[in-house]
């Protein structure tokens, strides 16, 4: 449904461009969850604005292809980009807490939406946005409240409405529930599941939580310094990392359940993005590191069935199977 | 990538030491509203709890539970309502009213949440760990400047003298947090109190920082009081769980034996509410449900009876005290129990007593 093909996005600065996303491709099919995992600065929220086309200079995109449904969404025009936006991909915010507009009370939020999109009624409007806050379990009493009469789990979902009324079939989620406690994100989570199976929309999951990640796609790709590392499902990918730094993060979470671990992390801190590291940009953190890595970038390719892996050839140290 | 350790191995190895800190029936409610319609907000109520030379205990809750209302009471930013802080068998709140002495303000040091706001951004690091060295006078004719180097070799900056010459900005945030644990180890604590100190850090470094404590803790003897709203990483680091609900401690135990058997309604929630990509493996599936209620009007009895899925009666009318499941594991659950009242805080104090 969603195809990126080799994007590229630059922030141009004084000393020079610096490569946010570089040569990131992949799909989604439709009513699948793709997570992207990553660190902060690893580029993860630039894909999703550029999707969006809401990228504002100095970021700019600087090639590849996307491609929604055969269309071509980086050549769209500003006309028809209004009809693109909300109504073919919608978004939900990181921080969606505070995307809400405070003076306006939520109900109004919501109908506007409808109203730019579709010729309806205020009335209509009005309706549909009572049916979509029962949808998302609030009352709809609530239409006439103002973003502060409610709790951030209230607003996050109210966000999520709003990212629901025209029945987009795709949503971007950025971080949806970073801001909030344990148990209302659980309830969010599973919110969103239970509306995607019931709308079937497909959903490009945007997250650091590799754990709450796992549970929640079907697949799984992991971003570093601006490229894809790996790709899989979900469950391989956290059974069988292939990536050091995939390894790396999986194993920086530690787990509720079974014998205690050492757990050891990444060591160093993530690359200064101005001046990437060469050849693999993991290498001066990476602990299985081979001197070809300093040279030559890693390529990403399919090294099983449907699990992509950015490596040399070849490569002894890497625990790839039959390689 | 993981070495392997025994379950006891940690606990034996190290056995806890004698009782540094002990805190009894902290309270803290904020005066809010306006004068003819006063309100108070109830942040924390009667906590009592005692942390161990080498021990890590873990304070967890969701947001509002009171826990970073207890870090500040205890580093004594703000006075209690009421309670008693016992510093090595010290009242302090009695001897030393008012400002906390020089003594007290070494003893108990503080890491913030936020390593971005907590170091000034004009000065250089070796600045920021040589000022307590020399407020605290803990020279004692050493150079200052190898006791800094040192303390920035401890927490991993090397080399140290680069370090020292960096100001805030041109660090990450995890080396910023471990400049903010340097400069607490400066003056040779015997607690830090570490409110949320990974939390705000990239996800690949946190472990970094989490087994720098756990070092520290082996090492030093140092005891922590760990805040945060993960159970993962306080089941990984911490010794002991206190879980906080709306101002109250709801239940303490091992860490171990608390997540895998939480005897509490609001501790089953947020287990199950934990993501857990091993799946199926956690035995106690809970219902997720609701919101935290309002600390200005609390409802009777349990704070947790409107989400809770074993509601009672009772739940609703009395305020449940605390009972002992086993020597080490307490609850204030009225399915356990009508519990001791904690008017006196003896009851309290000797379930909290840490087991061996």
């Amino acid at each position: 449904m969603l195809e990126v093909r080799d994007l590229r996005v630059e922030y141009l600065s004084p000393k020079g461009p610096v490569r946010a996303v570089d040569g990131v491709s992949f799909s989604i099919g439709p009513g699948e969850v793709l997570g992207l995992a990553g660190e902060s600065g690893s580029g993860k929220s630039t894909i999703a604005h550029a999707l969006m086309r809401v990228l504002r200079p100095p970021a700019i995109i600087t090639g590849g292809e996307v491609l929604f449904k055969g269309k071509d969404v980086l050549a769209l025009a500003e006309t028809e980009l209004e009809d693109f936006r909300w109504q073919d991909i919608s978004m939900v915010f990181q921080s969606a807490m505070n995307s809400l507009n405070p003076v306006m009370p939520i109900g109004d939020q919501i109908t506007d939406v409808i109203i730019k999109h579709k010729k309806v009624s205020k009335k209509e409007a009005r309706a549909r946005a009572a049916e979509l806050l029962d949808i998302v379990n609030i009352d709809k009493k609530r239409l006439n409240s103002y973003p502060h009469e409610l709790s951030g789990g209230m607003r996050q979902r109210v966000v999520i409405a709003i990212a629901l009324a025209l029945n987009p079939p795709l949503m971007i989620m950025d971080e949806p529930t970073t801001a909030l406690d344990v148990v209302v994100q659980k309830e969010i989570m599973q919110q969103i599941e239970q509306l995607k199976e019931k709308m079937g929309f497909s959903i490009l999951f945007i997250t650091h939580d590799m754990s709450l990640m796992v549970e929640f796609s079907n697949r799984i790709a992991i971003m570093y310094a601006g490229e894809i590392v790996e790709l899989a499902g979900a469950r391989e990918l956290f059974e069988n990392p292939l990536h050091p730094y995939t390894q790396g993060l999986i194993s920086s979470f530690p787990p509720l359940t079974g014998p205690k671990h050492k757990m050891v992390g990444i060591p160093g801190s993530p690359p200064n993005m101005a001046e990437p590291p060469t050849g693999c940009r993991f290498h001066p953190r990476c602990t299985a590191c081979q001197p070809v890595e300093k040279v030559v970038k890693p390529k990403l390719q399919e090294v099983k069935p449907g699990h992509w892996l950015a490596y040399h050839p070849g490569m002894p140290g890497l625990n790839v199977n039959g390689i | 990538m993981t070495q392997s350790l025994a379950p006891n191995e940690r606990g034996d190895s190290h056995p806890v030491g004698e009782v540094v800190l002990e805190v009894r029936n902290l309270t803290k409610h904020f005066p809010v509203g306006s004068f003819f319609k006063p309100k108070l907000v109830r942040a924390l109520n009667d906590v009592s709890f005692t942390i161990s030379r080498g021990q890590v205990l873990a304070l967890v809750g969701e947001s509002g539970s009171g826990k970073s209302t207890t870090a500040r009471l205890i580093s004594r930013l703000m006075p209690p309502t009421k309670g008693e802080i016992i510093l090595r068998g010290k009242d302090v709140l009695k001897t030393e009213r008012g400002r906390p002495s020089l003594n007290y303000r070494k003893e108990i040091q503080m890491i913030f949440q936020d390593p971005f706001g907590s170091l000034n951004p004009v000065h250089t690091i070796g600045h920021h760990i040589q000022r307590p060295l020399e407020i605290h006078k803990m020279l004692k004719g050493g150079n200052a400047q190898d006791r800094v180097y040192e303390l920035l070799s401890t927490v991993g900056l090397t080399p140290p003298e680069d370090a020292a010459r960096k100001y805030p900005y041109q660090m990450s945030g995890g080396q910023r947090q471990r400049v903010a644990i340097a400069r607490a180890l400066a003056v040779e604590p015997e607690i830090i109190l570490a409110d949320e100190p990974i939390s705000m850090l990239d996800v690949s470094i946190r472990m970094g920082v989490l087994n720098l404590m756990e070092q520290l803790k082996e090492e030093r003897g140092i005891g922590f009081l760990y805040i945060t709203h993960d159970l993962a990483s306080a089941r990984y680091i911490g010794d002991r769980t206190m879980v906080m609900y709306t101002g109250y401690v709801v239940e303490a135990a091992e860490s171990r034996e608390l997540m895998e058997q939480p005897a509490h309604p609001y501790t089953q929630m947020l287990m199950a509410a934990v993501p857990n990509p091993q799946g199926g493996m956690v035995k106690h599936k809970a219902e997720v449900r609701g919101e935290i209620p309002s600390l200005t009007d609390l409802p009777p009895g349990c704070p947790f009876a409107t989400r809770c899925p074993k509601v009672m009666d009772i739940c609703k009318k009395v305020m449940p005290g605390v009972e002992q499941l086993s020597p080490d594991h307490w609850v204030r659950c009225h399915l356990y129990g009508p519990g001791e009242t904690m008017t006196t805080g003896t009851g309290q104090k000797n379930a909290v007593t840490t087991a061996s």
